[in-house]
């Protein structure tokens, strides 16, 4: 039973994880309808901020942080502005390959400027464990779990409670008609572009300190996340966090009590599954045609 | 085809033949054949996109074939033909499948769902070690026959196979299945309306596709020696769509540029070192960026620029180019072949031309239906409803259509007037109720057999094949009266150029018919919006209808324009067409209409002749509130 617990925990800080990564695509698929293939990678670049200014420059953690999410989130913001505004009105494999060349460039650049060896960022939280009856987790992964729903919550309010958010969310529905009440919806594109970025760099910067950083780390992030966002429906905020936390807890659980070779696989099967019983996804609508 | 392009291609045949005579380079002749697989990939995967389609799963079935392939001809000592063409049929079996299950998913939904096929497959390849071996893979696979030594056996294996697959996709490409896939691609719900099946088609595209890929992966399998479950990773299906949306989707030799240059650009690259594939990754967004339909299409449309230009400067005279400048490559074809066959079209048009001089109500399909008396009924609608979760947007309607009237629809907004045409045309759901044509129940039908009986709709917002010309646009919507059997159009049957004539015919004879004749080569969206809506009529006659449904066709017309519109549809009824009108212009349903059906919230509140309807207390109430009555709540 605590083993099992154990495995919640765990598995509910990578969910986590991948309901950040899952707003942030669902944001940019909602708003802009681009499929963002280099998603993974601004989660990776997020890491090798982290590691570049806390592990190498001695900067404290937080901050480190906070400077991934806002150089990311900039790189996100530049990336809109000069590759995929001037391709919006093209068809949605256009913007898509385009962003799968941007995720190319991204790793390789990567690569060359970090070396493919796997690094560790170090410690960011003391190592000691912090007792909840039985359960015993540390500091470094409860910091994860507490970040990410912080983050949720916050990019909730940030949606549901602000005008920029009601702009958001206008365009979302529909962006001629928002254009047409007096939303900047380049702006909005732009914003959320670099949102979804930021959002993603927290992720990699979060999860950093916890596994090893390494330039091909965001590829099978990227795919997960994909996963998780079509399981909880395209375009659903509530299903994306989820479905994230939901393949977190079954990947975690799957890896204990099955094998943790198909750990990888989990993510496949869950949107297999779901796809077969509900094809809109968790929480998916299904949309009127014509 | 011009004599150009035929020396050019014929040229280009033979330098493919030489080629290992000239060149005897291993590493070049390797390159070649790897080459020749790329093509195979991009061309296969490319015939998903001619339905516009984009699958992230072709790894999935190149490595299914490749699998296949290993493992029967080292395990089972199976012959490499029998080996090779199992490898392609146990893929296209996977691809029905796998279509089944996913092609009722719709762009972005499709391209993320597909995204995991290729990723279950290699853990399945990875994880059932006693069948394929695991991690380890697959060695000493045998070479086709023993005399595969170097690479020439297999560089002109793989050009046989390259030459097959591309003379049997431009077959296709302009038979009664492209021009399918073209309508489909172009607009699906119109495609369906005139009775193309989209489902079919898809289906069609993805079992082919897979097909070929397979083919492809057994080649691989033979030719490398060795496969592993690294060739199901992600990378090579990111790979496979570069070659075939950079080269430019959707066309013939898009892939096969696109395939080349992917090949042979990564090796070329090698001098970069690390830089390579951030070189690479760069090249990609600025294709992207700078061509977005790919590089041929644009290359084409910059070569033609300047040979415009270049004419004009040579003679004043020339005409303007089209408004579309780019590929109006279909059309250009299409006009070449009635020349092509001047016999065939003649001597069709003479005998059609006895029978009567409007041919395109001649129903050609078996289920002709006859006329007897005037007042027959066409359709019937008992106790029709339809539900959206609490909302009742048509309740308990019941009404009959009969043979040569035009019935008009009216009620105000929200009546649910579109909702009964969505219901008739099986466009939109039926909640209960039962709409039966003649004895045929249409209710389990699907859109398209519904206009293939002889319903067919139009839409209240415009739908054209918009990218293509006005003339175009007709022989497209006559497609679903066409033979579809795969062989059929694969051999160029008699009957099949025959239908090929005869939807020429009924294109020229509509134009005529809708006095359009002057625009006939314009790109249907660059019409002013009344001749759309006119040619969107067209579209709707061409698949030549017993019933015809209406929906708003005067939306957003001026007076004049109703008024054409008007003598047009009496004119469409002179021609025993029976008509469904849906419509808000009260002259328009008066001038014309024999019957006026009137929704109010769903229900039929009236049905009469239009002298009665205007005098009908309840259908003003309908319309105007009752008296004294301001606030009534809708």
């Amino acid at each position: 039973m605590v083993v099992f617990l154990q495995h919640i925990v765990n598995g509910l800080m990578i969910g986590g994880i991948y309901a950040l990564m899952g707003i942030g695509l669902t944001l940019i698929f909602g708003v802009m309808n681009v499929v963002n293939f280099a998603h993974g990678e601004f989660y990776m670049l997020g890491a090798f901020v982290v590691y570049t200014v806390f592990t190498l420059a001695g900067v404290p953690y937080p901050i480190a942080l906070i400077a991934a999410a806002i150089l990311v989130g900039l790189l996100g913001v530049f990336v809109e502005r000069f590759l995929l505004r001037p391709i919006r009105h093209q068809p949605v494999e256009v913007p898509m390959l385009a962003t799968i060349g941007l995720s190319i460039f991204l790793a390789n650049m990567a690569l060359i400027i970090w070396n493919p060896t796997r690094k560790d960022i170090g410690q960011a939280f003391p190592l000691v464990g912090i007792e909840f009856g039985p359960l015993i987790v540390t500091p470094a992964r409860l910091s994860v779990l507490v970040a990410s729903l912080l983050i949720i919550v916050g990019s909730h309010w940030l949606l549901r409670r602000t005008k920029l958010g009601r702009a958001i969310r206008a365009t979302f529905q529909d962006s001629q008609t928002a254009a047409l009440m007096g939303v900047n919806v380049d702006f909005i594109h732009m914003l959320t572009f670099g949102l979804g970025a930021a959002i993603a760099a927290l992720a990699g910067g979060l999860l950093g300190p916890i596994f090893q950083v390494f330039p091909s780390m965001g590829a099978i992030v990227s795919a997960k996340s994909f996963a998780v966002v079509i399981a909880g429906g395209l375009g659903s905020f509530p299903g994306a966090i989820l479905a994230g936390l939901l393949l977190g807890i079954v990947e975690s659980l799957g890896a204990g009590y099955i094998s943790s070779g198909y750990r990888d696989a989990i993510a496949f099967i869950l949107i297999i599954v779901v796809l077969i019983f509900k094809p809109t996804g968790l929480m998916g609508k299904e949309r009127r045609v014509g | 085809m011009t004599q150009t392009s035929r020396f050019s291609l014929l040229g280009l045949l033979t330098l493919t033949l030489v080629f290992p005579a000239i060149i005897n380079d291993p590493f070049i002749l390797r390159l070649a054949v790897l080459c020749g697989i790329s093509i195979l990939l991009a061309s296969g995967h490319n015939i998903l996109m001619n339905v516009k389609q984009l699958s992230l799963g072709p790894v999935a079935f190149y490595g299914l074939g490749a699998y296949v392939s290993a493992i029967l001809t080292t395990r089972y000592n199976t012959p490499f033909l029998v080996a090779f063409f199992l490898a392609g049929l146990t893929a296209m079996a996977v691809g029905w499948v796998l279509g089944r299950l996913t092609l009722r998913l719709r762009a972005a939904y499709f391209v993320l769902v597909t995204l995991g096929f290729a990723e279950f497959f290699r853990l399945v390849a990875l994880n059932w070690v006693s069948m394929t071996n695991g991690p380890m893979g697959i060695t000493a696979i045998p070479p086709p026959t023993s005399e595969f030594k170097g690479y020439v056996g297999y560089y002109f294996f793989v050009l046989f196979l390259v030459l097959i697959v591309l003379c049997s996709l431009y077959r296709l490409e302009h038979s009664t299945i492209g021009r399918a896939m073209r309508a489909i691609r172009e607009n699906e719900s119109l495609a369906v309306s005139v009775g193309i099946s989209n489902f079919r088609y898809m289906m069609l595209a993805t079992v082919l596709s897979s097909f070929i890929i397979g083919l492809a992966g057994s080649f691989y399998a033979h030719f490398a020696q060795f496969i592993s479950p690294e060739i199901l990773v992600f990378d090579l299906t990111l790979t496979i769509v570069v070659m075939v949306i950079a080269g430019g989707r959707a066309t013939l030799a898009g892939p096969v540029v696109g395939a080349i240059l992917f090949t042979v650009l990564p090796e070329l690259l090698r001098v970069t070192q690390v830089w390579r594939m951030a070189i690479l990754g760069l090249l990609l967004m600025l294709i992207m960026r700078f061509m977005p339909d790919g590089i041929l299409p644009t290359l084409s449309h910059w070569l033609q620029r300047l040979m415009v230009d270049y004419i004009k400067v040579r003679r004043k005279d020339i005409q303007p180019p089209t408004p579309s400048g780019a590929l109006t490559k279909p059309m250009v074809k299409k006009e070449h072949r009635s020349t092509l066959h001047p016999e065939i079209s003649e001597s069709l048009s003479t005998k059609l031309a006895v029978n009567s001089s409007n041919l395109f109500l001649q129903r050609t399909t078996p289920h002709n239906v006859t006329y007897r008396t005037n007042s027959e009924t066409l359709l019937r609608v008992n106790g029709l409803c339809v539900y959206f979760g609490g909302l009742r947007a048509v309740e308990e309607v019941d009404f009959e259509v009969k043979a040569g009237e035009i019935l008009a629809v009216i009620g105000p907004n929200g009546a649910g007037k579109t909702t009964v045409l969505n219901a008739i045309s099986r466009f939109g759901p039926i909640t209960a109720g039962e709409i039966w044509q003649h004895d045929t129940l249409l209710n389990s039908l699907s859109a398209h057999e519904v206009a293939r009986r002889g319903i067919v709709r139009t839409f209240q917002h415009t739908k054209l094949f918009s990218n293509v010309s006005t003339r175009h646009n007709l022989v497209l919507a006559h497609n679903g009266l066409e033979p579809e059997a795969i062989h059929t159009n694969l051999f160029r049957t008699n009957s099949c150029v025959q239908s090929e004539q005869q939807a020429e015919l009924v294109a020229d004879q509509i134009l005529t018919f809708l006095t359009m004749n002057s625009q006939s080569s314009l790109l249907a969206n660059s019409l002013p919006y009344g001749h759309q809506r006119l040619l969107e009529l067209g579209i709707a006659l061409a698949p030549q209808p017993t019933i015809l449904l209406l929906d708003e066709p005067a939306a957003g017309m001026n007076p004049a324009e109703v008024t054409e519109l008007m003598s047009l549809i009496k004119k469409i009824q002179d021609k025993g067409i029976t008509v469904v009108l849906v419509e808000h212009d009260m002259k328009l349903v008066m001038g014309i209409s024999d019957r006026v059906l009137v929704l109010d919230h769903g229900r039929k509140i009236a049905e009469d002749l239009p002298e009665e309807i205007r005098t009908n207390k309840r259908v003003i109430e309908a319309y105007l509130g009752r008296r004294g009555d301001h606030g009534r709540v809708c």
